[in-house]
């Protein structure tokens, strides 16, 4: 049996004897890289400033987080600037050409806006009709055109786009009437399946698209409840 | 985790002789990890982590200038060692660790007694043995410097005794 004391003695004498197989300290010079040195500066200003340098990386967060943010912001309004794909029809019925206008670059985005906002012209057009169950979700709008999203209860988007300057919205699919003229249905054609209708108000020369999981009854019901608001 | 060890050092005293072992000590301690591993990239990452179980330790660190306190710093930088070189094994980039083999033993003098003995032991069995025998610290405190559980110091110390008993005998110590 080996006693607590006896352990204690051998213990200190090993010990000993493995550290006289060393340099003294102060003789152990040893070169580090200038990682290690900057790995040891950091821990060395952690022990003395915890709470410097914790607020030091807070503020890094912050910065990456607002980058990050704008970067984010930035790409969803250029998402938002981009016109609808068209899909291209195997079998077109009908082809209806919008009249061309130029086209404006717009001048006061307003990206990724959580609440409805008046458009800089003041004119904004919005369907005052929808299915049931469908609610707004989100909006941008510009000076010459708009984006306004409803989702539906099964969680699919529906998009409406208007374009104050009439421009082009060139799609081949089967002509139906909406109000006093005319537009263009492509039935699920658009993203996801979706349908889609093109339509125009000649009167006040804006160009219209809509693109939503709905009933081609309803879908020019929803285009024929577009109104301009003030 | 960093924050947790370092929020440990709370005295202006331990600031600055955490300051002190990283000035006067961190030769000493590349020296004994550069014992246990190869590249000197993975010894001083074993400088490195040993100074975070430090910081983390600041209230068990000895005396500065103590011989007590080479002994701790060679423990704690040997245990970071064998960390390392036991990662590299395990991601079979190292082949030579045997941890039932010593690291390194010193040139005895002749005598085959107990601190023999426990120079044959395996570095973690070593460390375990000179931290409680030699140092004086609790079971608590070891799982703490090692950075391990309570009940895992308190196995390791169960068994580094059983097998120190071992070589005593076939040594005829015992």
């Amino acid at each position: 049996m080996i006693s607590d004391k006896e352990l204690r003695e051998a213990a200190r004498r090993y010990e000993k004897a493995r550290l006289r197989t060393l340099p003294e300290p102060e003789d152990c010079g040893a070169v580090f890289s200038p990682g290690f040195e900057r790995q040891m500066k950091k821990l060395i200003f952690r022990t003395d400033h915890p709470v410097r340098y914790w607020l030091h990386r807070l503020l890094w967060l912050l910065l990456a987080l607002l980058v990050v943010g704008a970067a984010a912001a930035m790409l969803l309004s250029k998402q938002a600037e981009e016109p609808p794909v068209l899909p291209e029809t195997a079998a077109p019925a009908v082809t209806a050409e919008l009249p061309s206008s130029p086209s404006a670059e717009p001048s006061s985005p307003l990206a990724g806006s959580q609440e409805p906002e008046p458009a800089a012209k003041a004119i904004v057009y919005r369907p005052t009709w929808l299915p049931e169950g469908c609610e707004w979700a989100r909006e941008t709008l510009y000076e010459n055109e708009g984006m306004i999203v409803y989702r539906t209860t099964d969680g699919t988007e529906a998009v409406f786009l208007y374009d104050l300057t009439g421009a082009e919205m060139g799609a081949e699919g089967r002509e139906v009437p909406v109000g006093d003229g005319a537009g263009v249905l492509l039935l699920g054609q658009g993203k996801e399946g979706l349908n889609e209708l093109f339509w125009r108000d000649e009167t006040a020369g804006v160009s219209f698209w809509l693109s939503a999981p709905f009933e081609e009854e309803d879908m020019i019901r929803v285009a024929e409840s577009v109104k301009a608001e003030e | 985790m960093v924050m947790i060890y370092l929020g440990t050092i709370e005295s202006p005293e331990e600031k600055i002789k955490f300051e002190e072992l990283y000035d006067k000590y961190r030769g000493f301690m590349l020296k004994v990890a550069s014992r246990v591993l190869r590249g000197e990239q993975d010894a001083e990452d074993a400088v490195h982590n040993a100074f975070m179980s430090l910081a983390k330790n600041m209230a068990l660190v000895p005396e500065l200038d103590s011989l007590k306190l080479r002994g701790f710093l060679y423990i704690v930088t040997e245990n970071k060692a064998v960390d390392i070189l036991r990662e590299r094994k395990r991601r079979d980039l190292e082949e030579s660790l045997d941890e039932d083999q010593p690291l390194f033993a010193p040139a005895d003098d002749g005598e085959q007694g107990l601190a023999w003995c426990i120079s044959r032991l395996p570095p973690r069995y070593q460390e375990v043995i000179l931290l409680k025998y030699s140092h004086g610290y609790t079971t608590r405190e070891i799982a703490s410097i090692l950075g391990i559980s309570f009940a895992a110091a308190s196995k390791l110390d169960q068994r580094a005794k059983a097998r120190l008993k071992e070589l005593c005998e076939k040594e005829g110590l015992l």
